[in-house]
């Protein structure tokens, strides 16, 4: 009795090319080299301090990140301190103007800084907002949660 | 597929997004799509060619800048009643820079567009509200532009043709809000002229919910956005009431206004007299001033006929059209309105007593308020230098009437359209005719009539020397004229207290008072212990000494007789025992338990905390002095200081960086450079200067 060999086993690769190339072409078109954060202090809760209560930096400076009408076009204002800009380094300035000489600075550099993200703004330039003012010698940086208006 | 969406994308980008589609938008999207259709103006602006194109681009920039900026919050309306804060003024100098930026380089070519001219206007009034431009510079950019003629004929018949159609946009809305802007900057700019000429800062509470109404309606006709004009109106109600209106005649006032933003919405009353009256009210309110005449007068449209009526006075006053705007203003008197009949006397008394072109003595006559028109008429011919002749007039009012001299001198005064020491004389000279009428022997009838008018008059003379701070003329009035013998019982025993109050001596004229009329002697202290307590409720950086013999005798009287359950006269107690030394936390506690966020009772429990040595109580106040900072400057300026300055102090004192104190200090000089004037620089100068 003759026994019908079976085909012997092996991987059709053809398809898997196909696909491996569509995910590697997709993956290039879709890719985006977006900025690294500089350092993120991560704000942990902490007893207040005696003279914390009395501290005089009650209002954070905010940082809002609009976008207008292009989400590649951000929109960068420093609410009720500045003007909006949509450029980072203009917004480096104001901060760094808004930090001051010694003596004569509006802020101080551990005066909390809130970065407030509109919903519909590319992570890259809430990134660029938080660098920002790190360059500017702010030390206490946080996005916020609230949204942007 | 793709390459349909791309276009459609495309085309969506290349033609911008049009009005319905940003008034239509979620808030969210509402600020990218006007960004975008800005940014699409200017960009057809800087491509265009030719001048007319320029032109034309630039209007259709321009409007939209004030439109659609305008319609993203309500910063230039607080610009224009002075109540903006620091980052609403610059966002409003940011906007009018950017209409002048566009404007002004094709008006000063010589360009023929007077199109421009309003917009250049608008934005020369908002720079007047920022004090970046005179008012004169302002109004005279309006007076090129014929607005009363064309606009007003204009706005008719777009009026006409919306209601028609059911919707107040598209060609018509330029027109409406050209007229608008015109009518609330002509109005605007010439009370901001009269507040300069007379050295106000605010504006008096009497016209302040006008000036929420005009800014209202101009926003609903140029932006229809009916939200932020309900907004504002809601802010006006209460402002009405405490001007002194009815609380019914101010809501029917703002359901007026807010019936009108819609414009197609059916009145729910329509075909009745009362529907006449409200349409000539809106039609007033659309630039047909003459349209008041149109409303009747009868009992049922009484409150729409005096809405019309006194509507198109304001706008009249504020032309400067004095007799038709004393013809409105009696004719919303003779719709029932006394308050607005008294107006009419007043512009006569205060600024044309001696003719009367108008007709008004003769339409007040005429119809129900007699009295007005004689005490009008009287005041007319004393003002002429007429005394005989005025007297006359004068003794003939009723009496009774609460139409007398004092009354409408002072209201002549409240609603500054008089000089009150002009008033003071004339009724001084009105005193002295009436005290040598008073023995004439020939006629009885007529020198009883006058010796009541000296009564009147001196007690006017007297309360005019209390509120001007001349205590001691005041006395030497109630002790020594010859006309005290006629004053009037009541007036006589009032005026004893006040005096009394203001020497500090209070006790037993006030007791007399009490005996005979308990609530005017409560009245009169509650007023009395106001202005002493609230003028050193240790509102300055070292607060006026109190007179702690003058408030010791009025406080037992206050804990006698003032209603304890009433917060301001408990916030009267509490201040009074703590600037005496004796101030008790538990009473600030219990005040901001019934009714929190109270800012003088959280100004007082802090105060009191603030010197304590216990850490808990004094971070306590620290956190009351950080809210009471968080309501606007303009709200109460040196309530904000002194917050401020408590802040720094209790900073200071518990060890916190001199840089923090320093930045601190540089924030408050960015928000206001002289630091609340030369007493409250020095006192933060300091306290900042004294940290770690």
């Amino acid at each position: 009795m003759r026994v019908a060999r079976s085909a012997p086993l092996g991987l059709n690769i053809a398809s898997m090319i196909d696909v491996v190339f569509l995910l590697l072409m997709y993956f290039m078109i879709a890719t985006d080299f977006s900025p690294a954060e500089d350092t993120f202090r991560m704000d942990l809760p902490d007893r207040l301090a005696g003279s914390e209560a009395f501290s005089l930096q009650d209002h954070p400076l905010e940082i809002e990140v609009l976008a207008a009408g292009d989400r590649s076009r951000p929109i960068f204002n420093i609410a009720r301190w500045g003007t909006p800009t949509g450029s980072v380094e203009t917004l480096v300035s104001q901060l760094a103007s808004l930090r001051g000489a010694e003596g004569q600075a509006m802020f101080t550099s551990d005066h909390p800084v809130d970065i407030l993200v509109s919903p519909s703004v590319a992570w890259a330039s809430a990134v660029d907002a938080f660098n920002a003012a790190l360059r500017a010698g702010f030390t206490h940086v946080r996005l916020d949660d609230r949204s942007g208006s | 597929m793709i390459g349909a969406l791309l276009c459609v994308v495309l085309c969506a980008v290349a033609d911008g997004p049009t009005a319905e589609a940003i008034a239509q938008a979620s808030t969210g999207d509402r600020v990218q799509l006007i960004e975008a259709k800005l940014a699409q103006d200017r960009q057809t602006l800087s491509l265009a060619q030719d001048e007319t194109a320029r032109a034309t681009a630039a209007l259709t920039l321009a409007h939209d800048l004030l439109t659609l900026s305008w319609s993203q919050s309500l910063a230039a309306e607080r610009v224009l009643l002075g109540t903006a804060n620091q980052d609403e003024r610059a966002r409003t100098g940011a906007l009018a820079g950017e209409v002048l930026d566009v404007v002004e380089p094709l008006l000063l070519s010589g360009s023929h567009q007077r199109a421009l001219l309003p917009y250049r206007a608008a934005a020369l009034t908002l720079l007047a509200a920022l004090q970046d431009v005179t008012p004169n510079d302002a109004q005279a950019a309006w007076q090129g532009i014929d607005l009363r003629r064309q606009g007003a004929r204009m706005v008719r018949l777009a009026g006409w043709s919306a209601d028609h159609a059911g919707d107040l946009r598209g060609g018509s809305d330029r027109y409406t809000m050209v007229h608008r802007l015109g009518v609330t900057s002509e109005t605007w700019l010439a009370q901001l002229n009269k507040r300069r000429a007379l050295g106000q800062g605010q504006w008096p509470a009497a016209e302040y919910p006008w000036q929420i109404m005009l800014l209202a309606e101009a926003r609903s006709a140029s932006v229809d956005d009916v939200a932020a004009s309900e907004a504002l109106l809601a802010d006006a109600l209460p402002r009405l009431v405490r001007a002194g209106w009815d609380a019914d005649e101010a809501a029917a006032l703002l359901v007026d206004r807010m019936a009108l933003f819609p414009a197609h919405r059916d009145l729910p009353f329509a075909g009745t007299s009362l529907a006449r009256a409200a349409h000539a009210a809106a039609m007033v309110t659309r630039g047909d001033i003459d349209a008041w005449h149109d409303a009747p007068f009868d009992s049922a449209a009484g409150p729409w006929a005096r809405v019309a009526a006194r509507r198109a006075a304001r706008i009249l006053e504020a032309r400067g059209d004095i007799p038709q705007a004393m013809a409105a203003w009696s004719g919303a008197g003779l719709a029932g309105d006394d308050a607005a009949a008294r107006h009419a006397a007043a512009w006569l008394l205060g600024l044309r007593g001696d003719t009367d072109d108008g007709g008004v003595i003769g339409m007040l006559s005429a119809h129900a308020l007699p009295e007005v028109a004689r005490t009008a008429r009287g005041v007319g011919l004393l003002r002429a230098g007429q005394t005989a002749q005025a007297i006359e007039t004068w003794v003939k009012v009723p009496p009774g009437t609460r139409l007398q001299a004092g009354a409408l001198a002072a209201a002549a005064a409240r609603l500054q359209l008089v000089d009150l020491e002009q008033i003071a004389s004339a009724v001084q000279r009105l005193r002295g005719a009436a005290m040598a009428a008073s023995t004439d022997q020939d006629d009885p009838q007529r020198a009883q009539l006058a010796s009541r008018a000296a009564g009147w008059t001196l007690a006017a003379l007297i309360d005019h020397a209390l509120e001007q701070d001349r205590v001691d003329e005041a006395k030497r009035m109630l002790n020594t004229d010859p006309a005290r013998a006629y004053l009037d019982r009541s007036d006589a025993l009032r005026l004893s207290a006040k005096v009394d109050l203001r020497s500090g001596d209070a006790t037993d004229a006030m007791a007399l008072l009490a005996s005979h009329d308990l609530a005017l002697a409560r009245q009169l202290l509650v007023a009395r212990a106001t202005a002493v307590i609230g003028r050193r409720r240790g509102l300055a950086p070292q607060p006026a000494p109190v007179d702690p013999r003058g408030l010791r005798a009025v406080l037992p009287l206050m804990r006698a007789w003032l209603d304890l359950d009433e917060p301001h006269h408990q916030l009267l107690v509490a201040d009074a025992m703590r600037l005496l030394g004796r101030g008790e936390v538990r009473r600030y506690r219990a005040m901001l338990q019934s009714q929190p966020g109270l800012a003088d009772a959280m100004l007082g429990l802090a105060e009191l905390l603030a010197v304590e040595s216990d850490d808990e109580q004094r971070s306590e106040a620290m956190s009351l002095f950080r809210t009471l900072t968080h309501a606007s400057l303009d709200a109460n300026p040196d309530r904000w200081w002194l917050s401020q300055l408590r802040m720094l102090q209790l900073a200071a004192d518990a060890g916190r960086p001199e840089g923090e104190l320093q930045a601190r200090l540089a924030r408050l000089r960015h928000a206001s450079p002289k630091l609340g004037g030369v007493q409250w620089a020095r006192a933060i100068e300091s306290a900042a200067q004294s940290g770690n």
